[in-house]
């Protein structure tokens, strides 16, 4: 269910993005076909950067997205925070996807000031990477652009961002970086 | 997380197939496990702040007005002006008072960044916007291997400032990657005033003090994954609050988080009365306190054996690397 409304809620922002009929922006932006389509496995665990993991998801190229367990209500989180997390998680993965998928724009090429912790939508305590899902501790602090183009991502299709200036300087990326797409 | 090798397939959706279709620490501890409270905080605790209101008889301002200066090195000027406050004392910042200070201010501290000249300095990174009711700038202080950043975010009110804002945070590029920095020399020297042992000699005794080490997340457990402990220091007579993140470790039962290496932001409001969640609201930080985590947050009184009297006395020493230790059962949500 997760997985089908991330769909539904990405198509539905590409289509405000580019004017285009939802699904129809949907295939164009992922590069889908009937021959060759969006595919999301359910995975018992998946291996990223050398390791094994069984929550969480990974995109493992231009349309295949791989699922292990998915955010779970847990003391205090909620159905609701983990469902939404876990939407959250799919619709970051289609960040990724997007960048596969339009490699010559380099689109994951973000500046500096955005590969930082700020500017981002706040999340409750038990539900903490809602908005970020994947933040600079899960990698010993590293901060990797493609991870916080696929988190800008999912601020775009939710229209969602963090109070302040960081949060206003990566809504402007993300709106450069799509239109970028739409004028090709 | 991005790509690598396939796994097990258990079931697989087609969803596009539809879519076509349808069209460690080593500084002493200042808390024996032995010593601390026994009594379980409760879940629906709320810290609140409605009950005080400052008055501003204390609270007058000379600001430097940076709008004005006519500096040849706008990299040192800045650098400067962070560290002198704007020549101002909290709950002014940055020159900038809530509460006093109008939408002419803000403008004027704005307009010195949207001029364009500061651009062509390759030593900095600006990114400034100016809007009806708010507007900020980042100052990003940018060196060979690392980098330091001020976010100074302005909201104001019927044409007067309201809050202001600051974040920051420090980076190092390693190897072409860039990772977050609690220790970064520049951003100890840029942001020393704001520091814990500085603010409670300067301030005196916070009204509170609240804590949070931030939960694990499913599938990063710690370690090998380092969660944020975060403090916040609210001087709610002075109109001002001050959160300090640092590293959460772990040790012996206990969560342990030291000050002296940590990111610092501020939220100041001045001369009104603002709930606790109100204050909070504007900060976007991952590891930072905001209005939906703020119920996770706990007196420092009831989670450690430390007052706040204590705390006041061990911190306000320059010289202290000491910990905040906090047994972990009383963070366990199940």
């Amino acid at each position: 269910m997760a997985v089908l409304l991330a769909v539904l809620d990405t198509a539905s922002a590409l289509g405000k993005d580019s004017g285009l009929d939802p699904w129809i922006a949907f295939r164009a932006a992922f590069r889908t076909t009937k021959d060759d389509p969006m595919v999301f496995e359910k995975v018992y665990s998946y291996n990223y950067d050398g390791k094994e993991y069984t929550d969480g998801a990974v995109s493992q190229n231009y349309h295949l997205v791989q699922a292990a367990e998915l955010s779970q209500p847990i003391g205090f989180r909620t159905s609701a925070m983990a469902f939404i997390s876990a939407r959250n998680n799919m619709v970051h993965e289609l960040g990724h996807v997007l960048t596969y998928n339009w490699s010559s724009k380099n689109l994951d090429n973000v500046p500096g000031g955005l590969l930082n912790e700020e500017g981002w939508p706040e999340s409750p305590a038990s539900a903490n990477i809602t908005w970020r899902q994947h933040p600079s501790r899960f990698d010993e602090g590293t901060v990797y652009p493609g991870e916080v183009f696929a988190d800008m991502f999912l601020g775009r299709v939710y229209n969602k961002w963090g109070a302040g200036t960081t949060g206003d300087r990566r809504r402007e990326y993300i709106t450069d970086a799509m239109n970028s797409i739409w004028d090709d | 997380m991005q790509i690598k090798s396939n796994r097990t397939i258990i079931f697989v959706v087609l969803v596009a197939s539809i879519l076509a279709s349808c069209s460690s620490p080593k500084e002493t501890m200042t808390t024996p496990a032995s010593n601390i409270q026994t009594q379980e905080p409760s879940i629906n605790y709320v810290p609140s702040l409605t009950d005080t209101i400052i008055t501003a008889t204390d609270y007058k301002i000379t600001p430097t007005t940076i709008s004005d200066s006519t500096e040849t090195n706008p990299k040192q000027f800045l650098a400067e002006f962070i560290q002198a406050n704007g020549n101002c004392k909290l709950p002014c910042l940055m020159g900038l008072a809530p509460g006093i200070g109008g939408k002419s201010d803000a403008d004027a501290f704005l307009s010195y960044f949207l001029g364009g000249h500061l651009k062509k300095d390759t030593g900095l990174d600006i990114y400034a916007v100016n809007k009806p009711e708010w507007g900020g700038v980042v100052i990003g202080f940018l060196e060979e291997n690392s980098s330091q950043y001020i976010s100074i975010d302005i909201y104001q009110e019927k044409s007067s400032i309201k809050q202001v804002v600051l974040s920051s945070w420090a980076s190092r590029q390693i190897n072409g990657k860039t990772e977050m920095s609690l220790d970064d020399i520049k951003y100890g020297q840029l942001l020393r005033n704001f520091s814990l042992a500085e603010i409670l000699t300067v301030y005196g005794r916070p009204s509170q003090i609240l804590i949070a080490p931030f939960p694990d997340d499913p599938g990063h457990p710690s370690p090998p994954t380092i969660y944020p402990l975060s403090i916040v220091l609210v001087y709610s007579e002075k109109g001002f609050l001050i959160q300090y993140v640092t590293n959460r470790e772990e040790s012996d039962g206990n969560y342990i988080g030291c000050p002296n290496k940590s990111s610092i932001s501020i939220s100041a409001w001045g001369p009104y009365e603002l709930p606790l969640v109100e204050a909070v609201r504007y900060f976007s930080g991952v590891n930072s306190i905001n209005s939906l985590n703020i119920s996770y947050f706990r007196q420092i009184q009831d989670v450690t054996s430390l007052s706040i009297d204590t705390f006041y006395q061990v911190f306000k020493d320059s010289r202290s690397s000491d910990c905040i230790v906090t047994p972990i059962k009383y963070w366990t949500t199940k």
